[in-house]
């Protein structure tokens, strides 16, 4: 099981919304049994770090992070999503 | 969510985030929605974690503090003459904004449902659109609030 952190600024809003949509996308693919997904607001990654295998962010993140990081401002706006989905896939299929 | 006439602000003159911030926090100081720290907290908040969004055929901005900042839950919308300078939250270049959706949010766990609503617009350009150009408050307030019902 792959363990991702859905991030935003300040863990409240915006990755809210993006771990709903995330939630929906997993039931919708059958996915769910395979990722857990944990919400944290931007000043937490570093605690977190090691225990994840890829970020999902609404902001930005330093660039000292040495997981995979994925942009998810397109689930917010909606234009472009599935370019996000791709590298979501892409990441939680690679080893 | 009630949204309410008096935190509508249509067609204002603000040319970037500061001065947007400056105007609002007394506002929502007094009427008990915030603490005394918001127009700081707004500032910290926007410089490390910039709240605008590029949806292509305008800009808009969700700018908001830490849940511990905020004493009652709400909403306050600003729309513009002339497109506000803000930040881009996912290039950190400039950015114009047309309509900003000021998020009041006291719990982390609450509102998933008025969030998901407000994001569901986005994409609608019409409907930004059309909320842009609107310049009375209490068009702008029935319009959010039929939205987000």
């Amino acid at each position: 099981m792959k363990k991702v952190l859905v991030v935003c600024g300040a863990g409240i809003a915006t990755s809210t919304v993006v771990l709903e949509k995330l939630k929906t996308f997993l039931e919708e693919n059958q996915l769910t049994s395979k990722v857990h997904l944990i919400q944290a607001s931007a000043v937490e990654v570093n605690n977190l770090i090691d225990e994840i295998d890829f970020i999902v962010t609404t902001t930005q993140l330093s660039d000292s992070i040495t997981k995979p990081i994925i942009k998810a401002m397109s689930l917010l706006t909606g234009i472009n999503t599935q370019k996000f989905y791709d590298q979501f896939l892409l990441n939680l299929n690679s080893d | 969510m009630n949204i309410i006439q008096d935190l509508c602000f249509p067609h204002q003159s603000f040319e970037n985030s500061d001065e947007v911030f400056h105007f609002i926090a007394p506002i929502l100081i007094n009427k008990k929605f915030v603490t005394e720290d918001f127009e700081n907290q707004l500032k910290i908040r926007e410089r490390s974690n910039p709240t605008g969004f590029d949806l292509e055929y305008m800009g808009i901005a969700i700018p908001h503090v830490d849940a511990q900042y905020v004493q009652q839950d709400g909403l306050w919308i600003m729309t513009f003459k002339e497109p506000c300078d803000w930040t881009n939250a996912e290039t950190n270049e400039k950015l114009k904004i047309s309509i900003i959706f000021g998020l009041l949010i006291s719990n982390p766990h609450s509102h998933i449902d008025m969030l998901q609503k407000l994001t569901n617009i986005f994409p609608q350009i019409s409907i930004i659109q059309e909320l842009s150009q609107i310049d009375n408050s209490s068009e702008l307030c029935n319009m959010i609030g039929k939205i987000l019902k």
